[in-house]
């Protein structure tokens, strides 16, 4: 109640009322019961236009004013004041009095008119404005823009810096101006007012004047050059305006609140000038001068204003722009100063966002202007997405000073990010807490000193130190590496021996056959029985059976010439894989280890696997036709001539397998293997390094494993099958063992005949690799398999026929 | 779990090089002899000690092993060793009778034939104890007469009751050097090669000749005792088994191991090397030692096991294969390098009727055991030469059955007692054996035929 009283009061003496305050309060009551009492919106609606209509001097007008207004919700509330109004008798008697009093002191209409018409002009190129602006800002969906929330300031008080605001002047004398009427006109001018013998053009910057003719044309030719201020206030006075808020940015906020102290000490000049000119001390001439002193720091500020402007450059695109001026700008040391109070002001929000990212590894961006970018990724879909694409740099918005930092202050804040998602106990400890309180300042030269460029260092060593320290000694990733390299690299061997033992009978069958549980269990079995080693990440291992080939999944993995591709997918698209051909590992691991093993790393892993095992399973084969083959001896019939070719044949693919094997294990990922563990303690630095040099090791591996070779792949995938054919054959007729001797002798005579053939072709194929790649590691199988120069003839014979 | 192996020791030198193998194992696993895990190796090395020992209840660990003489002298140092407790009791037979095979083959065998009962019993319970045997393994001699003999009709049998698994042995070779107390050696030493030859499935040639030389000429021990000799070829067994007890990427089994050394089933004796050698008062004496150095080493004949006189021979003797175990700190590549090297001196003869390399098994070693030097090998190697020791057999034993020298002791058993056709037949089997070995050497090997084919 007393809160209302006061305006109350002011209301009853500026109407100068009769009634008292009580009256009012009395009369409010009974207005707010009535609008409880609910009367039908629609009747009192209709019923009150009726009312209003019966008395209206100009019925038709009002109905359509009533129409007009009627989506509006305070229509009703604006027709029952009417009525009210009407009602009260002694209200209508004052107001009729006001209004003719109001129609003496606006004793031009026209006037009037007139305003109202500048008005609209200026609303209609404001609205239009808007309307652009608004169009770009829908592009850029803004999350948490201010300037939804918040209506515009400027679009309500639209005339602050009087940005030309057309007032006639009507009351001066047109014709030839005197000196000090010409430069009180000027003064005028550099503040933003039409004057009457200077007018803007229009109202697009950069804004042209034109001079109206009666001036003395020895003026003429001055006043372009004080005009030139003029143009240039307007430019800044606009930016200044345009970014009070922080719909274009924080970056240009800031600036534009640096700009608007210039402008406050630019029109102190002006006022000192004005006071010359009214004490009559201020030619034109001399007001020439002066301007000529400040014309060129108020260009300067325009340059740059309207670049920024014009190009629409917001967050660190503005810095941009400013450093580069900055590096530019050698000579005037004022100019300088105003640059540098520039730069410095508008880079501290920017800094700001930057330290949270650095130090903290948040994205602090509601304008949308930073140069990191957080995209709508979650932890859980695919950690390799999550990782390459959450937190992106947006070159755009990258300072130029930072250009060559965007890497660093990217991973710097990912690190601390990702450590934020880790179930570490002490997350305080994961905020860069600089020694000395560093903050990011600007500086122009960049060297090691640079304070933000230190800063910027430290909390990066900090960042990425501390995540792979999280993963190398909280999470103790190098056991992990241990343990996928025991189980998906084979190294523990009994392991394998174990698991192919246990599993023959469901690894033969078709994979649909295949009872996922019990396999599974059996796999279970071989990791927990397995008493050769103690790996406490073994729980982490889980089987797949996968439904496409070997072959396929190298070419869906590995990015391969496209000439060559054709090679891959002609391979076999059998629908059906045998189990040992779809048997494969697979690892469940937690953020941030599955940073290390995502996908792509998991899947290179299993296509070493794969390949390997396949091996293994080979060799095992051809082991147990050994096995057949020492029963032989008692037997005079071992020393047939067949048996000899078959005994031989066997240890040849057995040599072969047992070769590759070595060669693959030992010579290939073993190698690889010291190397990359090597290089994570004395080289990796950082996560990113860590996943670069895992990436490296396997494609390493698979290189020289012969994968991502076609050629080499397939004449190695043709020489195990046969290897394959070869024991199942044996392994068959063994077991009904009167087989037909010509039958025998004829098939094993086929069988050698392929397999010295493709055992010459992939040798073959390899010595021309290796010739061409002269360190290729390759060139050690065939060392290797060529030992006693048992193939040297048939490679070398073939070749002078290729060759010559 | 798999690649389980039993070994069964027999006779005097059996049981002795089987002591030796069995401290070594306890050694290179940090179990005591009492079979207790040493405090120090209770974390475990990834090593797999179930390949040769199993858990008792209170888990302490049990070797598979099973001892078996006819005499109890051996026996009886053992079991009052402070090995004692390491073995199972019930695994320690010893025959009633106690009186010993006298050195006679004959006398052996009847014995095996005899006790075999109670004897795979031991065996077959052993057998059953573990989830998935890979087979079984045999330490003897092949002049004695438990060894030769009792070994001979255990082989035998053994083959027939586990036709899946595979039957190695150890077989110690005697000294050609020094006269031999027992006389009727070649007659033990070729009816002994029979069995090796079409019952077992891989025979590593011990020579005593051999071993002899080294300790005198490579360890400078002027009058080797029979335990420095045995030191050797436990080293020997353990360095063989190593790639099963400490499993890496490849050679994690028996049949792995073996299959590829044997190409063809009958010829399966192999030879081996071991360097560097030390004995335990020459430690001061160490040489840098590289991988080349190890597999070029293992190249030498003086460096062999096995004593053959490959210099002097007029056949060109070859190898069908080559295993080089190497331990320690060892990179891959300059394993390939050494291979390449080795190749381009040409030095080493393979047999060129089908491919054939040096292979190597990059082995962990025992954390438990220091050893002075960084690199350490042992060469498996199938040679034709190894064919030599076999000829030389053939050649006492003609010399003997020539003059019918002592055939008396041999027609008292009932094997004999009709004809001496069993000898004969031995004699063409081994005969054979050298045959084969012989032809390997040339490279029409795959096309040759024996010419008397013997029946079994």
């Amino acid at each position: 109640m007393d809160r209302a009283r006061i305006p109350i009061e002011e209301l009853i003496t500026s109407f100068k009322s009769t009634s008292t305050v009580e009256d009012i309060f009395d009369k409010l009551e009974i207005w707010n019961r009535n609008d409880s009492q609910q009367i039908p919106l629609e009747h009192s609606k209709e019923y009150t236009l009726r009312k209003l209509l019966l008395h209206s001097e100009n019925p038709v007008k009002l109905k359509e004013k009533v129409q007009s207004i009627e989506k509006n919700k305070l229509a009703n509330k604006f027709m029952e004041l009417i009525q009210e109004i009407r009602e009260d008798k002694k209200l209508t008697v004052f107001m009729e009095k006001r209004y003719k009093e109001y129609e003496k002191d606006t004793s031009c209409s026209e006037v009037v008119q007139y305003y109202k018409d500048e008005i609209e002009k200026r609303n209609e190129f404001q609205k239009q404005r808007q309307i652009k602006k608004e169009i770009k800002e829908k592009k850029i969906i803004l999350k948490k823009s201010v300037s939804k929330q918040t209506p515009l300031w400027k679009n309500l008080r639209k005339y602050q810096a009087l940005d030309y605001f057309n007032i006639p002047i009507t009351c001066y004398n047109t014709t030839n101006p005197e000196e000090h009427d010409l430069v009180g006109d000027i003064l005028s001018c550099l503040q933003g007012f039409h004057t009457k013998f200077i007018n803007p053009n229009n109202l697009e910057i950069p804004l042209t004047f034109s001079i109206n003719e009666p001036i003395d044309p020895q003026f003429k030719c001055i006043v372009p050059k004080i005009l030139k201020l003029v143009s240039a206030y307007t430019i800044i006075c606009r930016y200044s305006e345009e970014n009070r808020q922080s719909h274009n940015g924080y970056v240009n906020q800031a600036l534009a609140c640096y700009i608007s102290k210039f402008i406050r000490d630019y029109l102190n000049f002006i006022i000192c000038l004005e006071n010359q000119h009214k004490s009559g001390e201020l030619g034109l001439q001399s007001l020439s001068f002066a301007a000529q002193a400040h014309v060129y720091k108020m260009e300067f500020v325009a340059r740059i204003v309207s670049i920024i402007t014009q190009e629409k450059k917001k967050g660190g695109q503005t810095l941009s722009v400013l450093h580069e001026e900055m590096t530019q700008c050698y000579i005037d040391e004022s100019l300088k100063k105003l640059l540098a109070g520039m730069v410095e002001v508008s880079t501290i929000p920017f800094f700001q966002s930057l330290e949270k990212w650095i130090f903290k590894g948040q994205v602090f961006d509601p304008c949308d202007e930073f140069m990191i970018k957080c995209g709508d990724l979650i932890l859980n879909d695919d950690t390799e997405k999550y990782w390459n694409r959450c937190y992106t740099v947006r070159n755009e918005y990258v300072p130029s000073y930072l250009e060559k930092f965007k890497e660093i202050i990217l991973r710097t804040g990912k690190y601390l990010n990702a450590l934020y998602h880790c179930n570490i106990p002490n997350k305080s400890n994961l905020i860069y807490t600089s020694t000395n309180n560093e903050k990011l300042v600007y500086s122009m030269w960049c060297s090691d000193s640079t304070n933000y460029l230190k800063t910027i260092n430290n909390a990066y060593m900090f960042a990425s130190s501390s995540l792979l320290n999280v993963l190398l000694i909280d999470y103790d990733l190098m056991n992990r590496l241990k343990s996928i390299k025991r189980y998906f690299l084979l190294e523990q061997g009994d392991f394998v021996v174990h698991l192919l033992d246990v599993c023959d009978e469901e690894l033969k069958k078709p994979t649909d056959d295949i009872v996922y549980n019990r396999l599974e269990s059996l796999l279970d079995i071989c990791l927990r029985v397995n008493v050769g080693c103690v790996d406490q990440y073994k729980d982490d291992i889980k089987m797949e059976l996968k439904k496409d080939p070997l072959s396929f999944q190298i070419f869906k993995i590995l990015a391969i010439q496209t000439e060559k591709e054709k090679d891959y997918t002609n391979f076999q698209p059998s629908s059906n894989l045998l189990g040992i051909q779809s048997f494969c590992l697979g690892l469940t691991t937690q953020w941030p280890v599955s940073l290390i093993f995502n996908e792509t790393v998991i899947s290179n892993y299993q296509i070493l696997f794969r390949l390997l095992l396949l091996c293994k399973n080979v060799e095992r084969q051809l082991l147990k036709v050994w096995l057949c083959d020492k029963h032989l001896k008692k037997t005079p019939d071992s020393s047939a001539i067949t048996y000899k070719k078959a005994f031989n044949l066997r240890q040849n693919m057995l040599l072969f397998v047992q070769n590759l094997e070595y060669y693959m294990f030992e010579e290939v990922i073993e190698t690889q293997w010291q190397a990359f563990t090597s290089a994570i303690q004395y080289k990796v630095k950082n996560v990113d390094e860590l996943l670069d040099e895992q990436q490296k090791f396997l494609n390493l591996c698979l290189k020289n494993c012969m994968v991502t070779n076609p050629d080499l792949m397939k004449s190695s995938r043709y020489l195990l099958e046969l290897c394959t054919e070869f024991s199942d054959y044996i392994l068959l007729s063994k077991s009904h063992l009167n087989h037909l001797k010509l039958d025998f002798e004829k098939s094993i005579q086929i069988l050698e005949n392929k397999f010295t053939a493709a055992m010459i072709d992939l040798l073959k194929c390899i010595r021309k690799m290796s010739r061409l790649d002269s360190g290729n590691i390759i060139y050690n199988f065939l060392y290797r398999m060529d030992f006693n120069g048992m193939y040297t003839e048939q490679i070398n014979m073939d070749d002078t026929i290729l060759y010559t | 779990m798999p690649c389980e192996m039993i070994t069964v020791q027999l006779g005097q030198c059996g049981n002795q090089i089987g002591f030796e193998f069995w401290k070594k194992l306890c050694a290179e696993h940090g179990i005591n002899p009492e079979g207790v895990l040493e405090p120090f190796a209770t974390e475990g090395v990834g090593d797999r000690k179930d390949v040769f020992f199993y858990q008792a209840d209170d888990n302490h660990y049990v070797p598979r092993a099973v001892l078996l003489d006819l005499e109890p002298r051996v026996i009886h140092s053992i079991m009052s060793s402070n090995y004692s407790k390491l073995y199972n009791p019930e695994n320690v037979y010893l025959s009633k009778h106690g009186g010993g095979a006298g050195n006679n083959w004959a006398s052996g065998f009847s014995q095996g034939e005899r006790l075999q009962e109670e004897v795979f019993d031991i065996l077959d319970r052993e057998a059953e104890g573990g989830d998935s045997l890979q087979g079984f393994v045999l330490c003897h001699s092949i002049a004695g007469g438990t060894g030769s003999g009792m070994g001979s009709f255990i082989l035998e049998h053994l083959t027939d009751r586990y036709p899946k698994k595979i039957i190695e042995t150890y077989s110690v070779f005697p000294n050609q050097d020094e006269i031999s107390d027992v006389v009727v050696q070649p007659y033990n030493s070729l009816l002994t090669l029979k069995r090796l030859a079409q019952s077992a499935d891989c025979v590593v040639v011990l020579d005593n000749t051999a071993l002899n030389r080294i300790a005198t000429d490579r360890l400078h021990i002027e009058n080797p005792s029979f335990a420095q000799i045995n030191s050797l070829v436990s080293t020997i067994m353990s360095v063989s088994t190593a790639t099963l007890r400490y499993p890496s990427y490849m050679n994690n089994d028996l049949v792995g191991l073996i299959g590829p050394l044997i190409p063809s089933p009958r010829l399966h004796f192999l030879m081996t090397g071991y360097t560097p050698l030390t004995t335990d008062h020459e430690d001061a004496n160490i040489r840098k030692t590289t991988v080349f150095d190890v597999m070029r080493r293992l190249l030498q004949p003086k460096n062999m096991m096995v004593s053959t006189a490959q210099e002097r021979s007029t056949i060109p003797h070859c190898y069908l294969s080559i295993l080089n175990i190497i331990q320690g700190d060892v990179d891959p590549t300059q394993v390939y390098k050494s291979l390449q090297r080795i190749r381009e001196r040409k030095t080493v003869n393979f047999i060129n009727w089908g491919p054939s390399s040096i292979q190597v098994a990059l082995s962990k070693k025992s954390p438990y055991v220091p050893t002075a030097h960084r690199v350490s090998g042992l060469m498996l190697a199938n040679h034709t030469s190894i064919s030599q020791l076999f000829q030389r057999v053939l050649d006492q034993y003609d010399k003997l059955r020539h003059r019918e020298a002592f055939l008396d002791q041999f027609r008292k058993q009932n094997m004999f007692k009709d004809d001496l056709c069993e000898m004969d037949d031995s004699r063409a089997v081994v005969q054979n054996l050298v045959d084969e070995y012989l032809e390997a050497t040339k490279d029409t090997y795959l096309q040759w035929q024996p010419k008397n084919a013997v029946n079994n």
